[in-house]
């Protein structure tokens, strides 16, 4: 018999209402204090003038969003990564989500400096379209999970050097791009996440439809073929799903470190079994959370100087590992 | 439901691994597919199972060519069990309710009848009280007859089976075989098992096919199988015994030539 875990309507609904907890102190702290009763009145009267209205609706209430969004989305990529490779440290990295949109983003930044808007662009098409190329070539080399990890090495490295190449090109983009590289919320805009939004909607609604069968993937390719499963197609769908979700949350986040990587391991811990019925509702919620949390802490710890949450999530993600190395070693 | 090999011949990067191999697996019948390493047998079972496409002669399951068959056709008329065998962090019941696949719509949802057939699967393997384990806490003997009682919920015509008992001790080994032998009676399902122990193979299959050197070399009952040069000229052993008293083998260092 496997180890007790809460039920699972339990879980969910306690996960729930700590991340509306986090969204709550989210709300309520920041360089600019404000009490429980201002955050409400602030959000439900209809004062759009006020100072505390105004620092809500243009900062709080988007910083908020877009930690609810990347948690989600980054947590979910990982999910499903884990799940179609069958890979415990595959990451949104593995398939190239990080060294693609870097890649755009750098390369947005040297073909239109002031083009700031497009950024996000850049990076999204940057990140689905590397890991579209190397779903390319790992199916052509036989499609297996060994091969896509491989092909995302690849790649990777490829794009990395042009990251260097261009930096070294142009240097004045280094600091741009190095805020991009750690991650972070600064300036998100409520308008910035709508399509973000959209994409991680539809991610979630495709993600569920194919739950049942990306389980079988568990079993490995020969039986999961056995059973009737159309092997690569559904795998090229998952990483495509997994893609599109991180690279809606990188366009507005940057590449946050190891929410992807993080939250699948901390959910496998708390929910019996690998279903990803139950999987992907947990690590939407548990991926919020620690990115309002993260965001929070690095809003707060040096106020009024505020650290990126991505050296937040970096500084929690790494030890983390090192920890669940230690206590489940060769069992990860 | 009866399986037909007709004149199969397929290769590896143009290197022949099977040639020009006919046999057929009555239907209700254990039919034991055995040979050394190397000789062709995985390759045949690919072919068996779509996995290997690039085959020419023909496979007829039921009178039907099985080239034909889209995957899902082909998971419902065909289960086989691998040799080697996933530890994934399911329950046993979960498992087994992944072999009602090929018949469940997209979100997975399991009918009274697909809940049924998981409930016979656990029962008849053993498996109901082992039913809330995870299946990587499961020892060799466990996970191997999880998987089997996955392989029988699909509930398929025909079963392959690739070495059933490599790994498992003496006793799981002979329950396993015991317990694919009630099932057939139970059912009715045909088995294909490739294995690669000989007295196994005489204590529990109705017909032996033997495949040496990519060619099928034997097909027939144990008896005639055991009246044969086969034993002595292709396993370079010797067989003696009966299903009454089970079988001794003896190596042979001089294999005598045909």
């Amino acid at each position: 018999m496997g180890k007790r875990h809460l039920p699972f309507g339990l879980l969910v609904g306690l996960l729930a209402m700590l991340t509306l907890l986090a969204a709550l102190l989210g709300l309520r702290y920041g360089s600019a204090g404000l009490s429980l009763s201002q955050v409400f009145s602030g959000l439900f009267r209809h004062e759009p003038d006020s100072p505390t209205a105004r620092i809500l609706w243009l900062v709080r209430v988007p910083h908020v969003l877009a930690c609810i969004l990347a948690g989600v989305g980054f947590s979910v990529s990982g999910v499903l990564l884990q799940t179609a490779t069958d890979n415990p440290l595959a990451g949104p990295n593995v398939i190239g989500v990080n060294a693609g949109a870097g890649f755009a983003t750098v390369l947005g930044l040297c073909l239109a400096p002031m083009a700031y808007a497009l950024l996000p662009l850049f990076s999204f098409f940057g990140a689905f379209l590397t890991t579209m190329v190397i779903v390319l070539v790992a199916n052509r080399a036989g499609g297996s999970r060994i091969t896509i990890v491989l092909s995302g090495v690849a790649v990777s490295a490829l794009l990395s050097a042009g990251i260097s190449l261009l930096k070294l090109l142009y240097p004045e983009l280094s600091l741009s791009y190095n805020y991009f590289s750690i991650g972070g919320f600064s300036g998100v805009t409520l308008d910035a996440l709508m399509l973000p939004a959209a994409i991680l909607f539809l991610v979630l609604l495709l993600s569920g439809i194919l739950s049942g069968r990306l389980d079988l993937l568990c079993l490995g390719d020969a039986m999961a073929r056995s059973l009737g499963v159309r092997v690569r197609p559904l795998r090229t769908m998952a990483l495509a799903l997994a893609s599109a979700s991180a690279a809606a949350s990188v366009s507005f986040a940057g590449l946050l470190g190891f929410v992807g990587l993080m939250v699948p391991h901390m959910v496998r811990r708390l929910v019996s079994g690998s279903a990803l019925r139950r999987l992907l509702p947990v690590s939407c919620l548990l991926g919020a959370t620690l990115v309002i949390l993260a965001d929070l802490l690095g809003r707060v710890l040096f106020a009024p100087s505020e650290i990126p949450a991505g050296i937040i999530t970096a500084f929690v993600g790494a030890p983390f590992f090192f920890v669940l190395l230690l206590k489940r070693g060769n069992r990860l | 439901m009866n399986l037909t090999i007709r004149h199969i011949s397929a290769a590896y990067r143009k290197k022949p691994i099977v040639e020009d191999v006919s046999f057929s697996v009555p239907s209700g019948s254990i039919t034991a597919l055995t040979g050394r390493n190397g000789a062709g047998k995985s390759t045949l079972i690919s072919c068996l199972m779509g996995e290997k496409r690039d085959y020419t002669g023909e496979i007829l399951l039921g009178g039907q060519n099985v080239r034909a068959l889209s995957p899902i056709d082909r998971a419902r008329n065909m289960a086989c069990l691998p040799q080697e065998l996933p530890a994934p962090h399911v329950q046993v019941r979960e498992l087994v309710s992944f072999g009602r696949t090929p018949f469940l719509p997209l979100n997975g949802k399991l009918t009274p009848n697909d809940k049924e057939k998981v409930d016979w699967a656990l029962s008849v393997t053993g498996m109901g009280q082992f039913e809330d384990n995870f299946v990587d806490t499961l020892s060799g003997g466990e996970r191997k007859k999880a998987f089997f009682a996955m392989t029988l919920a699909q509930d398929t015509p025909l079963v392959i089976l690739d070495e059933p008992t490599a790994h498992l001790d003496s006793a799981s080994r002979f329950q396993f075989l015991e317990l694919m032998d009630t099932v057939r009676r139970e059912t009715g399902k045909t088995f294909l098992v490739v294995m690669h122990d000989l007295p196994e193979a005489l204590l529990c299959a109705d017909q032996l096919v033997t495949l040496h050197d990519h060619r099928l070399v034997f097909s027939g009952s144990g008896s005639d199988f055991l009246a044969s040069t086969i034993p002595q000229v292709c396993f370079h052993i010797a067989l003696r015994g009966n299903r009454e008293d089970g079988y001794a083998v003896t190596p042979l260092h001089t294999p005598p030539q045909i």
